[in-house]
C-alpha cells in the first residue's frame, strides 16, 4: 500500500477503530459501541459503509433470549488492515 | 514529527486502545485462580497434618512460619509474573485485578508484619490489635475474591456473578456476626475448633478459586474450539 492510495475505509478513525476491535473476533453491536465510545448514530452510519464495501458482514444471532447482530471482519478487510499498519509503521520509521 | 507522522502514530493509537479494549484473552487469570487455590489448599493441607501429627508448639510454630514463607513466596512470584505478562497480553479488566491481587497479596503481609512488630511496641493490648489486623486481612481476602466474582462477570458478560460478589460479601459478615463455632475434636495439643465464618474463608479461598480457574478454562477451550 502507498501514501498516495490509502483506501477511503481508514480515512475516518471510527472506521479503524471498528475494524481493529474486529480483529479480535466476533462481536456484537453493544461490544462495538462500548468498545470504540461512539454514538449509535455514528457507528451505524460506520457500519453500513464498511457493510457496503465489503469490508465486515453481519449476522443475526440469539443472544441472552433476544436477537442481535453480530458483526466479523471478512478476510480483505483483514489483508487491507495489515497492509495500512505496516504503511503506517514505515511512515513512522522511516529508516 | 511531520503532519503525515502525527496522523500515522495517532491511527496507531486507535488501533491499539481499540485492540485492548475487546482482548478475551482469560488464561492468564485462570492459571492466577488455579494456582491461588492450590497455594491455599497446600497451606490449608500442611497446618491440619502439622497439628493432628506434632505435639511439640515450638516446632508447630517452626514449621508455620516455614510453610506460610514457602506459600508466600510462591504466589508473590506468580503473581508478579503474571502482572508482568498481562500488561502486553491481557484486557484491561484483568490487569486492574492482577495489579489489585499483587497489591492484597504482596504488600498486606509485609503491612501486617510490620504493624504487628509496631503494635507490640506501642499497643498496651498488644493480642486485641493482633487479632483486629487478622480479621482485616481475612476480610481482604475475601473481599479479593468477590473483586474475582466481578472480573470473571465482567469478562464474561455473566450478571450473576456480580450477584454473587454481593452474596459472598453477605454470608461472611453474617457468619463473622452470628459469632459461632464448630468443634472439630480433641487432639494432643487441645481441642480444634473454627468459627463458621473461617470455614466459609477457607472454602471460598482455597475451592473457591479453583472453581473459578475451571469456570474460565473450560470457557476458554469452548471460545477456542
Amino acid at each position: 500500500m502507498k501514501k498516495s492510495s490509502i483506501p477511503e475505509v481508514f480515512c475516518s478513525q471510527l472506521r479503524l477503530s471498528i475494524i481493529s476491535c474486529l480483529i479480535n473476533g466476533e462481536l456484537f453491536f453493544s461490544d462495538l459501541k462500548d468498545a470504540t465510545g461512539s454514538t449509535d448514530g455514528n457507528l451505524i452510519t460506520q457500519i453500513k459503509k464498511l457493510l457496503s464495501w465489503g469490508y465486515i458482514e453481519s449476522k443475526k444471532v440469539i443472544h441472552n433470549d433476544k436477537l442481535v447482530t453480530s458483526y466479523k471482519l471478512c478476510p480483505k478487510a483483514l489483508k487491507e488492515f495489515e497492509k495500512y499498519v505496516l504503511l503506517l509503521e514505515s511512515i513512522l520509521n522511516p529508516d | 514529527m511531520t503532519t503525515e507522522q502525527q496522523k500515522a502514530a495517532s491511527d496507531i493509537s486507535v488501533i491499539k486502545e481499540a485492540l485492548d479494549n475487546t482482548k478475551t484473552n482469560n488464561k492468564l487469570l485462570q492459571w492466577l485462580f488455579l494456582l491461588s487455590g492450590i497455594k491455599n489448599i497446600f497451606f490449608l493441607t500442611s497446618i491440619t497434618l502439622l497439628h493432628l501429627f506434632v505435639s511439640n508448639l515450638d516446632t508447630i510454630g517452626v514449621w508455620h512460619i516455614s510453610i506460610n514463607i514457602v506459600c508466600y513466596v510462591f504466589i508473590a512470584a506468580a503473581a508478579i509474573k503474571i502482572t508482568y505478562i498481562a500488561r502486553r497480553s491481557s484486557n484491561k479488566y484483568c490487569i486492574t485485578y492482577f495489579s489489585i491481587y499483587s497489591a492484597v497479596v504482596i504488600l498486606m503481609p509485609l503491612i501486617l508484619l510490620v504493624t504487628r512488630i509496631m503494635s507490640g511496641m506501642i499497643a498496651t493490648d498488644s493480642n486485641a490489635a493482633l487479632i483486629s489486623l487478622n480479621q482485616l486481612s481475612t476480610f481482604l481476602e475475601v473481599a479479593l475474591f468477590s473483586g474475582a466474582l466481578i472480573t470473571v462477570g465482567v469478562l464474561g458478560s455473566a450478571r450473576g456473578f456480580s450477584v454473587a460478589s454481593i452474596l459472598n460479601i453477605l454470608i461472611y459478615l453474617l457468619l463473622y456476626v452470628s459469632d459461632k463455632t464448630l468443634i472439630w475434636g480433641e487432639v494432643q495439643t487441645g481441642t480444634i475448633s473454627s468459627d463458621y465464618s473461617s470455614i466459609y474463608y477457607t472454602v471460598i479461598i482455597s475451592f473457591g478459586y479453583i472453581i473459578l480457574g475451571i469456570y474460565l478454562l473450560v470457557k476458554n477451550k469452548r471460545n477456542a474450539s
